[in-house]
């Protein structure tokens, strides 16, 4: 295999926050770094662009794949085995879009490399153990039909499947039984040789490693990943729904999906600082005011702004006890007209602008936290000046701007409702 | 502070650096002192990042409570950010968003805390408004009623309408009875909907006072200039109330084994072992067992997993469940779900056999080595927070348990030897009575 001959571009950084310094190793972006020496850690994030949209006709398929490699033995000892035993930790998961497996261990360059040529052997074997196969389609399955018994879990399962009816975003992560029951561990070593490629491969390293270990864990784990041709990008559209799942709980969980804009479009921090004062802010937020303080209506309500690799939507959630779905619903729609209006001051904006920036500066202070940082530079392809980028963009926001921004760049006509729980006469 | 050693694995020798840096110390970094109205005051520097953790620590949760008033430390937790005298209902989280810090309130069995995190220079902001709170409270009708409503719901979210705590709540009380560690955190939804002004004024008053409170700050801070900011908002401050710890204990009865239907695709069986309150004096065996549970639960690698998830094929996971620090009786908590047509009473044996004085013996210097890597580096990865770093040190001084506990178990788990975490083991589990529960799938 080639091994890849990095070029260092050491494209410095500076945190908004403490001196963090980003560096970007080699020529694309995809391979980011951060040296922080004052623990003797090392935090590792590699992950591929590939998640359960890329199930094809098994749903659960990437995630059995994923779960069935790292559960296998490597020379007969089991991967798990070789981190633990030197106090080392691993963790792997699979989302709709991404696949990541995480390390995090005491900062020996011998340890680290060690450990990440496990993880490569891994994603290499010749074969799956078919007991372990079997276990893990069983214990995928329990999560499954334990899915089904959680208002929560039904909740998320059913937003996708009536909001992106017959698509690949459509069913969950874990799949169905009827699609895990019938994977084969053949399947899986040719699903594994589609998704562990170069073109979707990025990493992330944090913590107290040099540039040059960090081109040494590069080398490694990509030393065999092939090349393949760039998959198409497919695009998605929110379908517009208004759905109810019975179910018997003291409790009905309440979800509003509007669809809205990508974390990299030029709205977006117009429409976080709309979002924040509306139901992000927590404590005095317009949601959280009028459904938790004034009413005492539910424990947690909130907005965010998500997004998909290539479509956003603003989210809406709670959890009610049922006699009060109905109420909830119609205060939730009153608040989305005054965020429609949003008659707020330019003091307001103002402060809201600041206290985000000042969150912000904190995001930072620990290893994790900068990992998951760079991880999310990294996949959202977010400009590499990252935090004078955001602090110039969030700056520059105000009144005007955001009512711009909430006419354009958020859909109100088409809001879907999707609820959980009892219904009550 | 290096150290290298070789692990032999089947068909290759593997060279690898162990963890073998030392652990860090809490003593290296902290100072405490006393005010003269009985504040305990802990300053933990760690200059990593500008943020600093601003907590207090009161000395009162659900085990300090009584049948009819369960839940009253956790409701008034959350009328803490519901107003003072000087401060309207909703401003101090106000105050803490403009600063772009982030805050929370948190009940348990032994304590309420409550903290800020936020950068440096608005320290002493915080610590005043969080003075503030300990001794101005208002408490307004309105607001209690709304927040009651608040509290059922996170009841029904937290545990109503999930079968797994609804049952550890069902196995504590059946083990303790309304008493301690019995007491449900969050309380009855009865008890809840009873709370009133003059129950929680009395609550407030009694445990909100300086002599029953630690301040805890960790972070980034300049410590001359903090030790001034405490003093000057926490030293005016009077002690005015002594705790009366007069609880009898509640008659109770223990079953040795019941069942709950509740709505899971699997079983889960919960197999309760009584542990005694933390006793200092006896920290270095209580360790061992620690490092015992470790051995038997504490990675995928470890030896349930192996013997009955890959080995044996009985179960699809396994959990063990234990408080080295607990303050009051507790339970340590073996379980797991049975696989496949394996039956619950099949499951319990073959759980219990793996802790049979036969199977005891056989735990290998690898197994204690490879536990002992674990425990290590994690009381290094601890250190990456400052949050976590104010829970660890806050959780014991709240039980009564100095901070110290926290460095002495790092340096007295590297020295236990296999014959100790054997009698460790064996000292405990066989000579103690089960409890057991079956979590059953409700046809």
């Amino acid at each position: 295999m080639k091994l890849l001959v990095f070029l260092l571009s050491f494209l410095f950084l500076q945190s908004a926050s403490a001196d963090i310094k980003i560096q970007s190793i080699a020529s694309n972006n995809n391979y980011l770094y951060a040296k922080i020496d004052t623990l003797p850690i090392v935090d590792i994030n590699i992950s591929f662009n590939k998640g359960s949209i890329n199930d094809g006709n098994y749903p659960g398929l990437t995630n059995l794949m994923l779960n069935s490699i790292m559960a296998s033995n490597v020379n007969e000892q089991k991967i798990m085995s070789f981190f633990e035993n030197v106090g080392a930790k691993l963790s792997y998961s699979v989302d709709k879009e991404t696949l990541s497996i995480t390390i995090r261990s005491l900062s020996n360059l011998e340890q680290v490399t060690y450990l990440v040529s496990i993880i490569n052997q891994a994603i290499w074997t010749n074969s799956i153990n078919e007991n372990i196969f079997e276990l893990e389609k069983a214990k995928i399955v329990r999560k499954i039909k334990e899915s089904r018994k959680l208002p929560g879990a039904i909740l998320e399962s059913s937003i996708s499947e009536q909001l992106y009816l017959n698509t690949d975003l459509s069913h969950q992560v874990i799949g169905n039984e009827k699609s895990i029951n019938s994977i084969s561990s053949k399947m899986i070593l040719d699903h594994r040789n589609t998704i562990f490629t170069m073109n979707d491969f990025q990493i992330n390293v944090v913590g107290d490693i040099e540039a040059l270990g960090v081109k040494k864990v590069i080398s490694i784990i990509s030393s065999n990943l092939p090349h393949s041709s760039k998959s198409t990008e497919n695009y998605y559209q929110i379908k517009n729904t208004n759905y109810h799942h019975e179910h018997d709980s003291t409790q009905s969980h309440l979800a509003f999906i509007i669809p809205s804009v990508v974390r990299n479009n030029p709205d977006y921090h117009n429409l976080l600082v709309a979002n924040y004062i509306f139901g992000g802010g927590g404590f005095g937020s317009w949601l959280m005011k009028e459904i938790r303080e004034k009413r005492g209506l539910s424990y947690s309500v909130y907005s965010y702004l998500g997004s998909y690799k290539n479509h956003g939507y603003m989210r809406i959630s709670l959890q009610t006890k049922n006699d009060n779905l109905k109420l909830t619903k119609k205060i939730i729609f009153n608040q989305i007209e005054r965020l429609k209006k949003f008659d707020v001051e330019e003091s307001e904006i103002e402060l809201v602008k600041k206290s985000i920036l000042r969150n912000f500066e904190m995001r930072t202070d620990t290893n994790r936290k900068l990992l998951n940082l760079l991880s999310a530079v990294n996949y959202r392809n977010l400009p590499l000046n990252y935090f004078q980028d955001y602090k110039n963009k969030l700056m520059s926001v105000n009144k005007e701007s955001i009512k711009k921004a909430l006419d354009s760049s958020i859909d109100f006509k088409k809001i879907s409702v999707i609820s959980v729980g009892k219904s009550v006469e | 502070m290096f150290r290298l050693y070789k692990i032999i694995t089947f068909t290759m020798v593997l060279f690898i650096c162990s963890n073998s840096y030392s652990a860090l110390k809490f003593s290296e970094r902290l100072e405490e002192y006393t005010l003269p109205n009985g504040l305990k005051v802990i300053l933990i520097e760690d200059n990593r990042s500008p943020s600093v953790i601003n907590s207090i620590w009161y000395k009162v949760g659900s085990s300090y409570e009584r049948p009819g008033s369960t839940g009253i430390s956790h409701v008034l937790e959350h009328m803490m950010f519901k107003g003072t005298k000087n401060f309207s209902s909703g401003e101090f989280s106000s105050i803490i968003k403009e600063m772009g810090g982030t805050e929370n309130g948190f009940t348990s069995k032994d304590y309420t805390g409550y903290f800020q995190k936020i950068h440096k220079s608005n320290l002493e902001k915080c610590i005043e408004l969080e003075a503030d709170r300990m001794k101005n409270l208002k408490f307004n009708d309105n607001e209690i009623s709304s927040e009651i409503e608040v509290v059922k719901e996170e009841r029904r979210l937290r545990t109503d309408d999930n079968p797994v705590s609804k049952t550890f709540e069902k196995i504590m009380l059946n083990a303790f009875g309304m008493n301690n560690y019995g007491i449900p955190i969050i309380g009855t939804m009865e008890d809840i909907g009873n709370v009133t002004k003059n129950k929680l004024q009395a609550w407030y008053k009694e445990y909100y006072q300086p002599n029953n409170a630690i301040v805890l700050i960790a972070g980034n801070f300049d410590r001359e200039n903090v030790k001034g900011y405490i003093e000057k908002y926490y030293g005016v401050i009077k002690t005015e109330s002594n705790i009366k710890n007069d609880k009898d204990l509640i008659n109770f009865e223990t079953l040795n084994n019941f069942e709950v239907f509740e709505e899971v695709a699997r079983p889960i069986v919960f197999i309760g072992f009584k542990k005694p309150k933390f006793n200092k004096n006896k920290s270095r065996e209580l360790y061992a067992l620690d490092l015992f549970i470790e051995v038997m639960d504490g990675g995928y690698s470890s030896r349930l997993t192996r013997h009955l998830v890959n080995d044996k094929k009985i179960a699809l996971d396994t959990f063990i469940s234990n408080d080295t620090f607990n303050k009051h009786m507790n339970l340590v908590i073996i379980g797991g779900t049975p696989r496949g047509n394996v039956s619950n009473k099949e499951f319990r044996r073959s759980i219990l056999t793996e802790f049979s004085r036969k199977n005891i013996d056989t735990i290998s210097i690898d197994e204690l080595n490879s536990a002992k890597a674990r425990i290590k580096a994690n009381s290094i990865y601890k250190f990456d927070s400052v949050l976590n770093q104010a829970m660890q040190v806050g959780m014991l001084e709240a039980k009564n348990i100095s901070w110290k506990e926290l460095d002495k178990y790092t340096d007295t788990i590297e020295s236990i030897t296999l014959d100790e975490i054997k009698n460790s083991a064996e000292n405990f589990f066989l000579n103690n009575d089960t409890l057991t529960t079956i979590l059953v799938p409700k046809k």
